[in-house]
């Protein structure tokens, strides 16, 4: 019980100081910092749209934060899930853009699917590079994000560039391809309701289920892991399929709200998802919280820019803190607790002498 | 294709170069003392809008210089006391300094530059200009591809031989492949780990500081928010190719230099591809390198990414 | 107590040295000297403390009271780097080398003396000046990594006589060393006393103590038991002083019949780490109630060996099979399905995961069980039922099934690995270094174990190189000499004889049991 308040006490720990340092910041740029914050928080709270809004823009972050949660949770770096995000969202514009004749419900399942194999396909190189040659996959996730931006850039001035828009982008998907909402008139969709279900899911996956019992065994201990029996390789190879998949569903999900593709189409969404996935502890119930707030930054940002000047870009620097500040906190338990652990312990076997004795 | 073509293909991949061979002559160090960074990516973009901050605001390329590395240090040193004091994961403080990187850049730029409803006042910031070295740079195709460059460029070069004596030929040398490669051993005989990895890093930082100031005011003379694209990722695949070691670097800038360099050739060859697909190369380059790499491994510090403690 | 008249001269006094961690005293009041010239056995079990008096005096822990005495002066020694300048030096029983540079590189790094521009030339003549005045035989241009142990141990002994140390603490020098390069090793250490340097040897080994040394110094359970002449002390008397009662080394396992078969290898070859041949061409079988100890010292392929069987390490060559089945190469889910347990070499590494709970460790390994899951579901419920049994029965302490493995001790790590190994009711067992690092207790529950499943018929395959472990619980000894069975041997075979083998002389006489 007090192990589950710590674990929690310490991620709010972390949100005060990033807080306390961003308002330093801004103080210091000569910003007005009530002016700045109070604007973030209009623009999620003031009403049933802007709340629904939040939930919106916090929907990409769920999915993402899922993904770079359980290939943590698995000793895997996905920095990638910025490029696979992308690719769902290209597998599934294609889709959108070809199946014009089905039906909506149809359409938007296929899309969906097309998006998450598109992640997972993504995910799945480096995951089987790493697997199989022990390439980092730090490196080549990264270099697959830019390789994946260039191929929507390509995708958005050539060959489905929608030649009536100034910016390039792609054509608009067919129109009972658009994410029906959840609350009428809000946009609030369906999509965000199924990042919740599969947070619950994959929860129950990570702990209640031998799948999980091997992802976890794997990332505290491959060599121990590979003693007892479990194929490290797969698991590898399997984390990273299911995180692709996951950060592709949340692409595809973001096309079908967006209805268009363009290079812009995430604003950097990948990397958010490291912020929301360490805030989390890689809990996927913690994400589902942990993704709101980002997503609730995010949708105050733009606000923020408009109302107080700010610049949006204020938000990443936030971000930034914020890790830091986590993973600082997350090394001050452990060696707390390692300080505590030394004290009954140093010397396991003069203990185990005396226990021997009594 | 004729020589000149040649000429400018060459002379442009050394341009090219030169900000992945000074970030990865920086992380090389680094990373022989132990430490891995990838928030390389962010410190160089920092340092590439402070060098232009500091040469619009200080009107000149010198002190764009000098504040890109001072901003620099400032930026590594939250990297290397979060990682080697408190031993916090150093891929994860890496991704956050790309974070606040990116974002601190683009709101500094806004904030000082974006005045009358756009950036930049229609005044480029001083920039570092070509030195030819005389004589030298008269030699055809050779002359104009490695002597007729800003003095970065030679320097970067400078550091390679530099680099190449410190580590083969000193007890510095010895002292920082000691702490990388088993820091234990070290720390028994009087070494100071701790000290040699925050020197490692700091030097590693000042070379970033460089690379990133390269990118704003001496291969260019602006700035713009993303600039490094990937470059400081590039440099760390870099750094894989090149063995960790110092030479083996510059022939791996110089590969990459040549595949991001490909792009204008491809230009004046008058090959139509899309210019998205030619800017993929260098990524897919890199992974095919690191992936080239990997089965021999040779060179890689043993204590790579591991924090030192005592016990 | 310096004695100007020159008879006896303490260089290292160390008087009611205390320290302790948390609850624990390692060292309790703990006195101990060491005169000129002389080798000064510090003898002990495994948590005896007398590790932790050496790093005392080696400036790697500072002690909670006491003095520390230096050539007659009371000094402070807060790091190895004091300690070195007092002239101690200290030779670890992990080396301390880095395993890229060269001898000349490693012996010179960190020392002021070497300059920053490296004359490599100057640098290895020194090396080679000290090697000709002690009788080393040591390449300066070697590169670590490509040398025998024997050999960078020596360089370990360089590294200290080059920083100038006239006191040398060997740390359970000889562990790794077969028994001529044991010869060599205390040769020169003679040589070096002969000379005026002065020894302290840490040991648990009383036949070093015996053979070689002047004094000894028993310790057991952080206190010095006494200090001795060893002249005018014998095995039993020692032995008694390190274990406090006397202690029994005969063979423990009553003699029954060897059954069928279970584990047959045959002609097989196995590469190390380093893609060097490790195992060559290795043919032996296990069969049911018996226990085949594979005897050598540490570095001889034992360990790839055992890997290899066990399915973590390819088999390049030869042939395996287990229970009848070629299963050669093999991955280890299909090994364990067979009735394959494992007992690895390296608790924390490869044993554990020492952030999962003791729970969770009990099944590992045994996670997909049918008895453990419905579907893809864990049965949690039944993972704390059997959980509980296991703990009580192997009592591990504390019985909590809620810590993680790594808050546990050594000795109980080792119990949660052996509990979980001998509930999957395996046919085969595959022991590798089963107690090595433990204490006493825990040594023999591990050996009690291994030896009632023996009883019930188990086919057991121990690979150790603690030989007197070897001699105690063995039907039949391989013995392997550089990736070769170089000799099979009953455990009634002089250990003389089982010595020569383990460093590869190879005596007509010895019969073969197999």
């Amino acid at each position: 019980m007090k192990e589950k308040l710590i674990s929690l006490i310490r991620p709010l720990i972390a949100i005060v100081i990033s807080l306390i340092l961003g308002a330093l910041i801004l103080f210091i740029a000569g910003y007005d910092v009530a002016d700045a914050f109070g604007a973030i928080w209009n623009a999620s709270f003031r009403n049933l749209r802007t709340i629904t809004t939040t939930f919106n823009k916090s929907s990409p972050l769920l999915f993402v934060g899922l993904a770079v949660a359980i290939s943590f949770r698995g000793n895997v770096f996905n920095i990638g899930a910025e490029g696979q995000l992308l690719m769902g969202a290209v597998f599934a514009t294609l889709v959108g853009l070809y199946f014009t004749a089905l039906p909506g419900f149809l359409l938007i399942f296929l899309m969906l699917l097309a998006g998450t194999i598109g992640g997972a396909l993504w995910a799945f190189i480096p995951g089987y590079l790493k697997a199989k040659y022990d390439v980092s996959e730090v490196i080549t996730t990264i270099m697959f994000n830019y390789i994946a931006l260039n191929f929507i850039g390509y995708l958005v001035r050539g060959p489905i560039r929608d030649t009536t828009q100034a910016e390039p982008q792609s054509f608009s998907i067919a129109r009972q391809g658009f994410l029906p909402e959840m609350i009428p008139g809000t946009p609030l969709h369906f999509g965000y309701l199924l990042g919740v279900v599969l947070a619950v899911v994959l929860f129950y996956m990570l702990f209640k289920t031998y799948v999980g019992y091997e992802v976890r065994a794997v990332g505290l201990n491959k060599d121990a892991a590979k003693v007892a029996g479990v194929n490290v390789r797969k698991t590898i190879v399997g984390t990273m399929l299911i995180s692709g998949a996951l950060a592709g569903l949340g692409g595809a999900i973001e096309l079908a709200n967006i209805h268009y593709l363009l290079e812009g189409i995430s604003p950097g969404y990948g990397f958010t998802g490291i912020a929301v996935a360490i805030l989390a502890n890689s809990n996927p119930i913690g994400v589902v919280f942990s993704s709101f707030l980002f997503g609730f930054l995010n949708a105050g940002a733009t606000s923020m820019q408009r109302s107080a000047g700010v610049s949006a870009s204020f938000v990443q620097i936030f971000q930034g803190i914020m890790i830091i500040a986590i993973a600082l906190a997350t090394v001050a338990k452990k060696s707390l607790t390692k300080k505590i652990e030394k004290k009954l312990d140093v010397k396991p076997h003069v203990q185990v002498i005396e226990e021997v004795k009594q | 294709m004729d020589a000149l073509q040649i000429t400018n293909f060459l002379a442009s991949s050394v341009r090219m170069a030169a900000p992945l061979l000074l970030a990865s002559l920086g992380l090389v160090i680094s990373e022989r003392a132990g430490l891995i960074n990838i928030g390389v990516e962010g410190i160089m973009l920092m340092s590439a809008f402070a060098a232009y901050a500091g040469s619009k605001i200080a009107g000149g390329y010198w002190y764009g210089l000098m504040v890109a590395m001072l901003v620099s240090i400032v930026i590594i040193s939250i990297f290397a006391i979060t990682t080697i004091k408190y031993k916090a994961q150093q891929v994860i403080i890496g991704a956050a300094l790309n974070m606040f990187c990116a974002g601190l850049s683009s709101f500094l730029y806004r904030l000082l530059f974006y005045n009358t409803g756009r950036f930049d006042d229609g005044i480029a910031a001083a920039s570092f200009p070509r030195v030819a070295i005389p004589g030298l740079s008269q030699i055809p195709i050779l002359g104009p591809t490695l002597f007729n460059h800003n003095v970065l460029v030679y320097f970067s070069y400078i550091m390679v031989i530099v680099l190449w004596v410190v580590m083969n030929k000193t007890s510095v040398g010895l002292k920082i492949i000691a702490a990388g490669e088993h820091p234990k051993a070290a720390d028994s005989l009087g070494i100071n780990v701790l000290k040699v990895r925050y020197l490692a890093t700091i030097f590693s930082g000042i070379m970033m500081g460089m690379a990133g100031a390269y990118l704003s005011i001496a291969q260019a003379s602006s700035f713009g928010e993303d600039m490094t694209a990937g470059r400081g990722f590039i440099a760390m695949a870099v750094v894989i190719l090149g063995k960790w070691s110092p030479i083996g670097s510059m022939l791996g800038a110089l590969f990459f230099g040549a595949a991001t360099a490909l792009q204008l050739l491809f230009q004046i060859t008058g090959i139509e591809i899309p210019r998205n697909i030619i800017m993929m190369i260098p990524y897919i380059a890199t992974v095919v390198a690191v992936l080239a790499v990997s089965q021999n491994k040779v060179g890689a510090p043993r204590a790579l990414g591991v924090p030192y403690e005592k016990s | 107590m310096i004695d100007r008249g020159g008879i006896v001269l303490n260089v290292i006094e160390l008087n009611n040295i205390c320290k302790a961690f948390g609850d624990n005293h390692a060292n309790q009041n703990v006195c101990f000297n060491l005169k000129k010239g002389e080798i000064h056995a510090l003898l002990g079990e495994n948590g005896a403390g007398k590790s932790t008096l050496m790093n005392v005096l080696y400036g790697l822990y500072s002690c909670d009271s006491g003095d520390i005495v230096i050539n007659g002066d009371v000094v402070e020694v807060e790091n190895p780097r004091k300690a070195i300048e007092h002239g101690v030096g200290m030779v670890h029983q992990h080396f301390m080398l880095v395993p890229q540079l060269t001898v000349t590189q490693n012996i010179f790094l960190g020392m002021k003396e070497a300059g920053l521009f490296l004359k490599m030339n100057e640098l290895e003549a020194k090396v080679n000046h000290l090697n000709e005045s002690f009788g080393f035989n040591v390449d300066p241009h070697a590169v670590i990594w490509q040398l025998p142990v024997g050999v960078q141990q020596k360089v370990e002994i360089l590294k200290a006589l080059m920083r100038e140390a006239r006191i040398l603490i060997l740390d359970e020098p000889t562990a790794v060393l077969t028994p001529n390069e044991v010869e060599e090793l205390f040769k020169s250490i003679q040589k070096l006393t002969e000379s005026g340097y002065s020894i302290i040897l840490i040991t648990h080994k009383m036949e070093e103590v015996l053979d070689y040394c002047d004094r000894v110094t028993v310790m057991r359970e952080g206190k010095v038991v006494s200090t001795m002449l060893v002249s005018e002390t014998n095995h039993d008397i020692l032995a008694k002083a390190m274990v406090g009662r006397d202690v029994c080394l005969d063979r423990i396992i009553e003699p029954q019949d060897r059954g069928e078969v279970l584990l047959k290898l045959e002609n097989i070859t196995v590469k190390n780490d380093k893609c060097l041949v490790a195992v060559n061409n290795v043919s032996l079988d296990v069969g049911r109630g018996e226990i085949l100890g594979i005897a050598g010292v540490d570095g001889n392929g034992q360990l790839e060996l055992g890997e290899a069987v066990v399915g973590l390490r390819k088999i390049e060559n030869g042939k395996m099979f287990l229970m009848g089945q070629d299963t050669t190469n093999a991955v280890p889910r299909v090994m364990m399905d067979l009735g394959m347990a494992h007992i690895p070499d390296d608790r924390h590494k490869k044993g554990l995961v020492l952030d999962f709970t003791v729970k969770e460790n009990l099944i590992l390994g045994s996670q997909r069980d049918a008895k453990y899951h419905q579907g893809l579901m864990m049965n949690y419920n039944k993972v704390e039922q059997e959980a509980k049994k296991m703990v009580e029965e192997f009592d591990v302490r504390p019985r909590d099934i809620e810590l993680t493995g790594g808050m546990l001790s050594g000795g109980n790590q080792q119990k949660v690995i052996l509990a979980r190994e001998v509930s999957r009711n395996p046919e085969v067992m595959i022991a590798l270094q089963p107690t090595r690092g433990l204490d006493i207790g825990a040594i023999e529950f591990v050996r009690g174990k291994l030896i009632e499943e023996r009883k019930n018929n188990k086919a057991i395959l121990l690979v150790s190189t603690d030989l007197d472990e070897i001699l105690t619980l063995s039907d039949r000894i391989a013995i392997m000499y550089k990736g070769e069975i170089i000799g099979m041997v009953s455990p009634d075979t002089p250990v003389e004889e089982i010595g020569l083998l383990m460093g590869g002389v190879k005596k007509r006489t010895s019969k073969g049991v197999a």
